[in-house]
């Protein structure tokens, strides 16, 4: 700070402001909060996006192993249909 | 809990933590945000994005000084930033309209001298007021004060003595302090 601070009006400021405290209301906490990145809140988010691909893969390939060999081949089809240099990157050794 | 948990906790986004740490500070930094602001809805938002920084920023706390001091630094800036964003603080107030300035009963309720001080610190125009805020209470030089409000350091000074002035004539009407001008007189004349 300043010496030129520690004087007159500045001195009975700070003095006076230093005591001067608000009570933020009762939902100010729960507002920040809800804006903060909790390690809890990524974890949970990680493990739902886990969970909901498990589920939405596991039956197609248990349940009907012949759709997902179609799909898997009419996809591989449509890869060698684009440019040599783009197929290259998804089918590498077979364009 | 300790300032040393609730840092650590806070490093970890631990939710118990950083709610310790709002409780300890909030009530100290709403008055801050509070002398800066337009009204108590302006001072909450305040409080709370500057929150929201001290707790994603709280990393770059290197143990040096004190944590409230880093806290009210994080909390003036976002102040600052927000104000910044609705005025140009290079404008400056026409004299006449803020030497009209003066404490009303209605602005100022006479309850603690420290609120009092405070609403008359609130009176001022904006300028003046960011200016008041930050040279005499926060501590800031006018250079830094000419860098954060991107103005030149002789407006800051300017607008630190008319804040200065007008301010003092507020108190002294309300009997808060005396009459610096009278005293000083009577000092020369004691000499």
């Amino acid at each position: 700070m300043h010496e030129e601070h520690h004087s007159g009006i500045e001195q009975m400021l700070q003095d006076q402001t230093k005591t001067f405290h608000i009570t933020p209301s009762s939902n100010s906490w729960r507002r920040i909060h809800r804006n903060l990145p909790s390690g809890k809140r990524r974890i949970s988010l990680l493990a739902i996006a886990i969970i909901s691909c498990t589920l939405l893969l596991l039956p197609a390939r248990l349940l009907n192993p012949v759709l997902v060999a179609q799909s898997a081949r009419i996809i591989k089809d449509g890869i060698k249909h684009l440019p040599a240099s783009i197929s290259k990157q998804f089918l590498p050794g077979k364009c | 809990m300790t300032e040393e948990l609730m840092l650590a906790g806070c490093l970890t986004n631990d939710a118990n933590a950083q709610q310790a740490l709002y409780a300890r500070f909030s009530a100290r930094m709403l008055g801050v945000c509070y002398r800066f602001a337009k009204s108590r809805e302006d001072a909450e938002d305040m409080l709370q994005e500057g929150f929201i920084k001290i707790f994603t920023q709280i990393h770059q706390y290197r143990n040096e000084g004190v944590l409230e001091g880093w806290i009210r630094k994080v909390i003036v800036h976002t102040c600052i930033n927000i104000l910044k964003k609705y005025k140009k603080f290079s404008d400056c107030v026409d004299i006449s309209y803020a030497s009209s300035l003066s404490a009303t009963e209605e602005s100022i309720p006479s309850v603690v001298q420290a609120k009092q001080v405070v609403e008359c610190i609130r009176t001022l125009p904006i300028g003046y007021r960011t200016v008041l805020n930050l040279y005499a209470i926060e501590g800031y030089s006018h250079k830094e004060i000419a860098d954060m409000l991107d103005i030149e350091e002789s407006t800051s000074r300017s607008q630190y003595t008319r804040a200065k002035n007008i301010l003092e004539d507020m108190l002294v009407k309300k009997n808060i302090i005396l009459n610096p001008r009278k005293t000083m007189n009577l000092a020369v004349a004691v000499k």
